[in-house]
């Protein structure tokens, strides 16, 4: 279902999330191509360096030293990362942050813990378009 | 001459513009007390020419009394303006001067030596009615000086008056003038008692309004107190969401055979280790939840046009995973129509996966029957199980935090929020969550939502 080529960036913080994440994407998922960041430092040079160039980015919210709504705002005016599906991937589901998160511009909320069974489908819809909630 | 018009312009002001004390909204206390101070003008003018008339036994002295009663009563208007405003002496002083002119006036009438001693015993009571409201301070300043004023007064006055007003006068009787003058001092100490009363009435209203002050404060400091709190829930909520992230699923991983050949036996154990885990999840956003709405701070993210359909259809699937084993069959009866309404669906669909889950564990036979219809002013969503019913002495420890029925104990897998969260959400939607049960024929749980939410949508 996924594309052959899928190249994923994600960033966050939290070492054990993003095994997590390397293991779900990786051997769960079979993409070939993620990059895993601990910070947001240098973030644009990060970004523009990352080979094949990311088709999906997924946020963790609460980081240093630009936070995911910075950091989504960035790729956004970035003019060739503008138009990448992202994804904010919260342990914050508390409807307050949810809704701070869609007034920043995200349409795909997804939320920690992950589901193994329906993480595959949620990232589907991401590269769809979709909105995803939760 | 400017500068004339101007203080002009301005004493008139302060005698015509009320004290905001007196303007405002305890209507009926300075109602009452300008009733109070109007009548007794009047009793004071009528008293005073009633008095010197029946010591005189004739109305000859109208005129002579004419001149001072007016000065005198438009002294105590004055003064009675003065005392509206907040400044209190200068209409002490007023008044003292009012009794003066009365107290002259009296002695310019004074004739015969014994008429005024009929009258002495009810004027003292008066006089000492009077005294009994007003403080001693201001009882004595104001006797002091009229006893002074008199006392000029009896020195110079009958040599001036013969002057100017070319008749003879008796020489002064002394009582008289003490007569006349208990009587002005009595009717002013009730002026007194009157400015008192102003002053009393602006001390409520001050401390009203500090009061006011004070309760401001301490909403603010609750306010301050509650976002302290909502940060802190947000923050745990976070910070145990995220290990569980890990706990779930590095677990899930190793069960399916992600990190290599699991045997039966572990791939169980690891299965009750996932179980747990998600419990304590919800258990985790329950707490948090409840902690919300009994803090008070409890928001819905309303939106308009929500379509109930998906949502019903969203609770019923996640759900259905709970009757796998069970011959229980689950029926959605739903209208072609149902009306878009304006709601949070997380909030909706938590509603109703909550009760929907609830029929579905608490069923063995039989089946859920999930349906909805519209009324006036609702749309009324009902789950009707087979179950085992809820018997009468348990149907408060349903919407009872952490209370579990017996049944729901045993079963042990609910933390018994489930129930007052959805009954706090619907009711905070302007709706309403109730049931209808009897034991061994199984229950009914119906949300009522308003078509037009009264909830005030969040500011994100």
């Amino acid at each position: 279902m996924l594309p052959i080529d899928l190249s994923v960036l994600y960033v966050d913080d939290d070492d054990y999330s993003r095994e997590v994440m390397q293991v779900m994407l990786a051997e769960v998922m079979g993409v070939r191509h993620i990059t895993l960041l601990p910070d947001s430092h240098n973030f644009i040079a990060h970004l523009e360096a990352i080979n094949p160039p990311p088709s999906l980015i997924l946020l963790d919210i609460h980081m240093q030293p630009y936070d995911g709504l910075e950091l989504l705002a960035m790729i956004r005016r970035h003019p060739r990362f503008a138009a990448v599906p992202i994804a904010a991937l919260t342990a914050s589901v508390m409807n307050e942050e949810v809704h701070r998160l869609w007034g920043a511009g995200f349409k795909a909320v997804i939320a920690k813990p992950i589901d193994m069974e329906r993480f595959p489908g949620q990232i589907e819809k991401v590269l769809a378009g979709e909105i995803v909630h939760g | 001459m400017n500068s004339l018009r101007l203080s002009i312009h301005r004493i008139w002001l302060s005698v015509t513009t009320p004290h905001p004390s007196v303007l405002s909204s305890d209507v009926r206390r300075v109602r009452l007390l300008l009733s109070i101070i109007v009548s007794f003008i009047l009793l004071n003018l009528f008293g005073i020419v009633l008095v010197f008339a029946l010591i005189e036994d004739s109305l000859q002295m109208e005129l002579i009394f004419a001149a001072p009663c007016a000065l005198a009563t438009a002294l105590t208007l004055f003064a009675y303006g003065i005392a509206r405003s907040p400044r209190h002496m200068p209409a002490v002083y007023l008044i003292m001067l009012n009794a003066a002119i009365l107290t002259y006036g009296a002695i310019l009438a004074t004739p015969g030596p014994d008429s005024a001693t009929k009258y002495a015993p009810m004027i003292v009571l008066g006089t000492l009615i009077g005294g009994l409201f007003l403080n001693v301070r201001e009882t004595g300043v104001v006797a002091a000086m009229l006893g002074i004023g008199l006392l000029v007064v009896m020195l110079i006055f009958p040599r001036v008056v013969t002057g100017i007003f070319g008749f003879t006068v008796e020489p002064i009787e002394s009582f008289s003038i003490f007569v006349t003058q208990l009587i002005v001092h009595g009717m002013n100490l009730c002026i007194l008692f009157f400015m008192d009363l102003r002053d009393r009435l602006e001390q409520e209203r001050i401390q009203e309004r500090t009061r006011a002050i004070e309760q401001e404060q301490l909403a603010l400091a609750y306010k301050r107190a509650d976002e302290v709190k909502s940060a802190f829930l947000a923050s745990m909520s976070h910070e145990l969401r995220t290990p569980l992230n890990a706990v779930i699923n590095f677990t899930k991983f190793v069960q399916n055979g992600v990190m290599g050949p699991v045997n039966d036996r572990q791939k169980e154990t690891l299965g009750k280790v996932v179980v747990n885990s998600k419990h304590l999840l919800s258990l985790i956003n329950d707490v948090l939840d409840i902690s919300k709405i009994e803090a008070g701070s409890l928001k819905l993210f309303v939106e308009p046009n929500i379509d109930l359909n998906p949502i019903i259809q969203t609770a019923v699937e996640t759900t259905l995973p709970l009757l796998a084993d069970k011959g229980v069959k689950l029926e959605l009866d739903l209208p072609d129509q149902l009306p878009a309404i304006a709601c949070d669906q997380q909030r909706v669909r938590q509603i109703l996966l909550n009760i929907v889950s609830n029929a579905c564990k608490f069923t063995e036979e039989g089946h859920i029957r999930i349906t909805a219809h519209m009324t006036d002013n609702d749309v009324i969503i009902s789950v009707a199980d087979t179950g085992p019913g809820i018997a009468a002495e348990d149907h408060d420890l349903i919407f009872a935090p952490f209370r579990q029925t017996e049944s729901g104990l045993r079963r042990a897998d609910g933390t018994g929020l489930g129930m007052p969260i959805s009954r706090s959400l619907a009711e905070a939607h302007g709706g309403r969550l109730w049931f209808e049960s009897t034991v061994g024929q199984g229950s009914t749980f119906f949300v009522a939502l308003p078509l037009n939410v009264v909830a005030e949508p969040a500011v994100v």
